[in-house]
């Protein structure tokens, strides 16, 4: 039988057609890619491109972590709302009480009316400040001591919120608040009356007065309209203390 | 006779992966530009065979220019910021469908051309024993 594909007469074609095919396979083969080259080869390619291929890479990854977190978030949803359907007057009153709870414990952001202090170390003291020339961290503590006093609901220090396990210490050069070091100068927030806690605060022979016979430029007290105090942001963790099941009468 | 070219490529391949060729740096993105433009140059010399216009320089020097055409293109085109890669595979891919369609056609004039030649060959053996028959008898009778 005659092979159809012979009938091309002319043969000098073949040698070179064939040897530069074996060249071509050669480089097809070199160029392949593979597992194992696959991330150098990315390595070499121009910034742009690389960068692009990372962003695409991130962004499936960030995808997936985003479907599953809105799986478990969705569940979490379902439970919520079939326990307020099951009960849906109690469970809105326990979840306000329990924000009223998180609002008094300190845990909440709270905005409101209120008295702004701000306490620092006099600039006129020269180069060897007096002790009365300084504020220190027995000021700050009688300045919220004072403004709890005069009627604040919630005070924060430098944005440190004071809640009842609050710490107000020196160390060194600056104060600890929450365990959170700030510096001079102190602005100390109060929310209240701001009415009643700016008489309360000023008052002859108050605090103010005294911090201020250093230098009145020392404290400075002002009505505000409206402020803001962030909540609580260090632990509220218990290691030993238990909340007893029975109480005691 | 095609088949040749096609075994040398598998060939070629072989001998790569026996001596464990693989690119890994910034000249694969070349090899593989160089890569299509050999593809296309073995088409058009495949085509050209059948054209019945082969000419060994001008295949070779094609094969050459083409695959370092194609290197320079896509270097400059890193050196200016263009991507220039996708612009010589589609030139090359067009080119490489040009020349299959023509070696398509060659190819089944070729065949037509065979099927033709066997029917021919076909009917002129049953005239030749149509026509040997009677003289036979022929000759058996006067024996």
């Amino acid at each position: 039988m005659i092979n159809p594909f012979l009938r091309i007469h002319n043969e000098k074609w073949i040698v070179p057609v064939s040897t530069l095919s074996a060249v071509l396979g050669f480089m097809i083969f070199a160029s392949w890619i593979t597992k194992g080259n696959y991330d150098k080869r990315v390595k070499s390619l121009p910034p742009a491109m690389q960068a692009q291929l990372e962003k695409g890479l991130i962004d499936l990854e960030k995808y997936k972590a985003l479907e599953i977190e809105v799986g478990t978030l969705r569940a979490r949803a379902t439970a919520l709302e079939r326990a307020v359907a099951d009960n849906s007057k109690g469970s809105s009153t326990l979840n306000e009480q329990l924000q009223e709870m998180k609002a008094f414990a300190g845990l909440t952001e709270l905005e409101g009316p209120g008295v702004k202090v701000i306490l620092k170390d006099n600039a006129q003291a020269g180069l060897m400040p007096q002790d009365g020339d300084l504020i220190h961290d027995i000021d700050v503590l009688r300045v919220t001591n004072e403004l709890y006093n005069a009627g604040a609901e919630a005070i924060s220090v430098n944005g440190q919120r004071l809640v009842g396990i609050t710490d107000i210490r020196c160390a060194g050069t600056i104060i600890n608040v929450n365990g959170v070091k700030v510096a001079s100068p102190f602005v100390i927030s109060a929310i209240g009356d701001p009415e009643m806690i700016y008489s309360g605060f000023t008052m002859n022979g108050g605090v103010m007065a005294e911090i201020a016979s250093a230098s009145p430029s020392m404290i400075q007290a002002t009505k505000e309209k409206m402020l803001r105090i962030p909540p609580f942001l260090g632990s509220t963790t218990r290691k030993f203390g238990v909340v007893p099941k029975v109480t005691k009468k | 006779m095609i088949l040749i070219p096609i075994l040398f490529l598998a060939i070629g391949m072989m001998v790569a992966s026996f001596l464990n060729v693989s690119m890994a740096d910034a000249n694969a993105l070349y090899l593989a530009v160089a890569c299509i433009a050999g593809l296309d140059t073995i088409l058009g010399g495949i085509r050209s065979a059948y054209e019945k216009n082969f000419q060994n320089d001008v295949f070779i020097t094609g094969f050459v220019v083409n695959i370092l055409v194609s290197f320079a293109l896509v270097w400059f085109g890193f050196k200016i910021g263009i991507e220039l890669t996708p612009v010589v595979a589609l030139i090359m891919g067009m080119r490489i469908f040009n020349n299959l369609s023509s070696i398509r056609r060659h190819l089944i004039r070729e065949f037509n051309d065979w099927i033709a030649k066997i029917r021919q060959a076909r009917k002129e053996q049953t005239e030749n024993s149509e026509s040997v028959a009677p003289a036979q008898s022929l000759l058996e009778g006067i024996d």
